[in-house]
């Protein structure tokens, strides 16, 4: 079955047959974490680093924000049965667009403090297509961790 | 020596600032859009010699030395040692001194640094008004990086 994701939602799933699927990651990031013993997938679509610009909204959708959204996608991979010393974890997404005043990346932005958030918690990041400025979907297998990357027409495995 | 003009080293000391406490430090940096004034709570300096002969000053608020800390080895800032929090720190210096010379050279090049040190006090640099200053924001912190650099003697 596939697993829609929207801009801030993450979902978990131990069916083999599940694909969770996120769609035109432009300066949001994908984090995509696997258990392999427990065969345990998580992907959570992060929209902004930090959740102190809008703590209403951190309330309402807590996976809008790398700092509220992945302790959230850890917690059910647990529940899940994950064993978090096992999960591996791949970033996809952050291309490079501009604020307002064109003054601070976003995408880079949201890789650093997902990154922050990941060493901080014991988990490293395995792999990552990150940055440019194409807009990206992912693909996540969850029988075997398969991710597959893609934009117009073209398709990569991470 | 080949011409530096003070845009070209401003450039490549941004975007090697970005690199260094980006992926060291988990830190994203931007250009400041303003100078502004912080209570320095940690001064660091390096030279260079190759490719480019050279001086680089990292000055840090209290805030960012923590952060940069607390980032670089997963731990509390109550937990570390004075000999971790200055190793930490000196091998970031040492690393964006690396970085600041390739990027300002465009290419992977071999460099010759000195050992970063620590300094108590900017008067310990008798001639920084020669020092060409650069104000960097932190995710809201401001910091300054000053830099020469030096003709090669004959």
């Amino acid at each position: 079955m596939r697993l829609d994701i929207g801009i801030g939602e993450w979902k978990v799933s131990n069916k083999a047959d599940d694909e969770l699927k996120t769609y035109a990651l432009g300066s949001c990031v994908a984090v995509c974490a696997y258990d392999p013993s427990n065969h345990v997938a998580g992907l959570i679509h992060i929209a902004l680093p930090d959740s102190k610009v809008n703590s209403e909204k951190a309330k309402k959708l807590p996976g809008y924000f790398a700092d509220t959204g992945l302790p959230k996608l850890f917690e059910d991979m647990v529940k899940k049965g994950a064993d978090k010393k096992n999960i591996k974890v791949k970033l996809a997404g952050g291309s490079s667009i501009m604020d307002q005043n064109r003054h601070f990346d976003i995408g880079r932005r949201n890789t650093i403090a997902i990154k922050r958030y990941l060493w901080k918690n014991g988990f490293g990041v395995i792999k990552e297509d990150t940055g440019g400025n194409s807009s990206r979907t992912v693909g996540f297998k969850v029988a075997d961790g398969a991710i597959v990357v893609s934009n117009a027409g073209s398709k990569w495995q991470l | 020596m080949r011409e530096v003009t003070k845009e070209q080293a401003k450039a490549a000391l941004l975007r090697a600032t970005q690199n260094t406490l980006g992926e060291m430090a988990f830190i994203d940096v931007i250009e400041a859009e303003e100078q502004r004034d912080f209570e320095t709570g940690q001064l660091l300096f390096i030279e260079f010699y190759k490719p480019v002969r050279g001086r680089l000053l990292l000055a840090l608020p209290l805030e960012i030395k923590r952060e940069i800390v607390e980032n670089i080895h997963a731990a509390d800032w109550d937990e570390l040692s004075v000999n971790e929090i200055d190793d930490c720190l000196l091998e970031l210096l040492n690393v964006l001194g690396g970085n600041f010379l390739r990027e300002l050279e465009q290419k992977d090049v071999k460099v010759h640094l000195s050992f970063p040190t620590v300094l108590f006090s900017l008067e310990e640099i008798p001639d920084l008004d020669s020092f060409w200053k650069f104000s960097f924001d932190a995710e809201g912190n401001p910091f300054t990086t000053s830099l020469a650099l030096h003709e090669e003697e004959a």
